[in-house]
């Protein structure tokens, strides 16, 4: 059990409703992982940037990702390990 | 009965152990676990533990290794500043929709006024109620808080802290003195552990004890503090909201630094003060801010303390100025240990009306200063710096004491 940084982009496929986003699968070292559910989201504002963070749960494992509202990319910032 | 404020209906609203719930909320697994939430340097501290931890005697400030020894398989996880933020403007958000008079005691504690939106204490606790609801629905089920409900901020607080965790306790008026009789001094708000031992010492043990002195005897002790020790023991409180849109200013701005290694070497020490001042100068600045004091502290490779803190001349915003307090303070605090860890404070904030400008100096130095910092801003961190400062590179998380302060 144990947090990793990784800092790395990635691919999500997410669903954009009524001014609200949510992932649903992303894709990290070829591997496609669907995501079981959002157990929390919030918005970050750096540098003139928003951001929209989530931590994420598949395969047992929880994931914070951060989507890049100016440059629309997503960014998995950290496993954690069960 | 407050003579004050006798039909105010105020909430407080303390988010349970708010860190680490966060980081429970983010990864289930960690759910009903001990987890311990540090600080981001090697040698670090807890500085949050879940209500599981806290069962096990870990708490805020317990070092690393006797959490281990406490709870060997105590589940470490590094703070996330910028998620807690977040999180506690979404709180924020939240209470705004019940009430516009929000005060933000700190990042996960605020008082809310109800007055005008409850009728009464019954109807407040409805309101309270739904607010819990609220955040469990919209930020998760893992995200409790403790409420406590009165006709002022004093007793309200001490309310929220009687039932952890999700708690909600109401003190109906007029069983204010009842109801702070079930409490120690060093319980409530504003009675810190050298009010308690000074009252000890004249035998004052508890709120009782404290009714039983007259007030021209606290204040001829305690000077202004004795009122307040005197309307606290009645349950007397008059201090208003201050609504977190007018006082969105931090009240003091610190940095800090746990070495990895001791460091016995005084002009290190100092170096790295000038770092932290020139940082927090930079802060001020970026928010028209004067500092009116400064402080030190260090703790020592045995965690015993020293340091202390010296108002300001004249309010600045000039690492030059901070780092001269720096070293005044240094001056009274003697390294005669190893270092384990050093922090910089500069409090009592004013907001810079321009009449530093007046200054001519002042203004010369403010604008070098600045000029500086947007170099620094615009290539990289730390760019032109003072020549002393060449090599030193100290990672470390800001911090910013915002709201909190004694009621009353």
């Amino acid at each position: 059990m144990g947090q990793t940084q990784i800092n790395e982009p990635i691919d999500v496929i997410a669903k954009f409703s009524k001014g609200s986003i949510t992932p649903l699968i992303f894709k990290y070292k070829s591997r496609v992982i669907k995501i079981e559910s959002v157990d929390l989201k919030y918005d970050l504002h750096q540098d003139k940037v928003n951001f929209s963070s989530f931590s994420v749960l598949a395969n047992g494992n929880s994931y914070k990702i951060n989507y890049n509202d100016q440059t629309h990319l997503w960014i998995l910032e950290e496993i954690f390990i069960s | 009965m407050n003579k004050f404020e006798p039909n105010h209906i105020i909430a407080h609203i303390d988010m349970n152990s708010y860190f680490a719930s966060v980081e429970q909320q983010a990864r289930p697994a960690l759910r009903n676990r001990p987890v311990a939430v540090t600080g981001p340097s090697k040698r670090t501290v807890v500085v949050a533990a879940s209500v599981e931890a806290k069962y096990f005697g870990i708490k805020t400030g317990t070092q690393i290794a006797e959490a281990k020894k406490l709870y060997p398989n105590i589940v470490l996880i590094k703070s996330d500043c910028r998620r807690y933020e977040s999180i506690s403007a979404q709180l924020i958000n939240i209470f705004s929709r019940f009430t516009p008079t929000i005060e933000i005691f700190s990042i996960d504690e605020a008082f809310l006024d109800l007055t005008n939106i409850a009728q009464n204490l019954s109807q407040a606790a409805k309101i309270v109620n739904q607010i819990k609801k609220c955040i469990t629905k919209e930020i998760g089920t893992n995200i409790k808080c403790s409420a406590g409900i009165a006709n002022n901020k004093f007793i309200a607080k001490l309310a929220s802290e009687a039932k952890k965790p999700d708690g909600l306790i109401v003190v109906p008026q007029g069983k204010e003195i009842d109801f702070l009789d079930q409490f120690e001094l060093s319980d409530a708000c504003g009675i810190g552990k050298k009010s308690v031992k000074h009252l000890n010492r004249l035998n004052i043990y508890s709120f009782k004890d404290l009714r039983s002195v007259n007030q021209a005897a606290l204040t001829l002790i305690f000077k202004s503090y004795g009122l307040k020790l005197y309307h606290m023991a009645r349950g007397i409180d008059n201090s208003p909201i201050f609504p977190y849109y007018l006082s969105g200013k931090p009240k003091s701005i610190s940095r800090s630094k746990t070495f990895p290694q001791d460091i016995y070497d005084e002009d290190y020490i100092k170096r790295v003060g000038l770092f932290f001042c020139c940082d927090i100068a930079s802060e001020l600045k970026k928010q028209n801010l004067l500092a009116s004091s400064l402080g030190l502290y260090l703790r020592f490779s045995d965690f015993s303390f020293a340091g202390g803190g010296a108002a300001i001349k004249s309010p600045t915003a000039l690492s030059t100025d901070l780092f001269f307090y720096f070293k005044k303070n240094l001056e009274k605090s003697p390294i005669c240990k190893p270092i384990r860890k050093v922090g910089v404070w500069a409090g009592e904030l004013i907001t810079d009306n321009g009449q530093t400008a007046l200054l001519k100096d002042f203004d010369k130095k403010l604008r070098l200063e600045k000029t500086a910092e947007n170099i620094n801003k615009k290539f990289a961190r730390n760019i032109v710096t003072p020549a002393s400062l060449a090599g030193l590179n100290l990672e470390q998380s800001p911090s910013y004491g915002f709201q909190k302060r004694f009621i009353n």
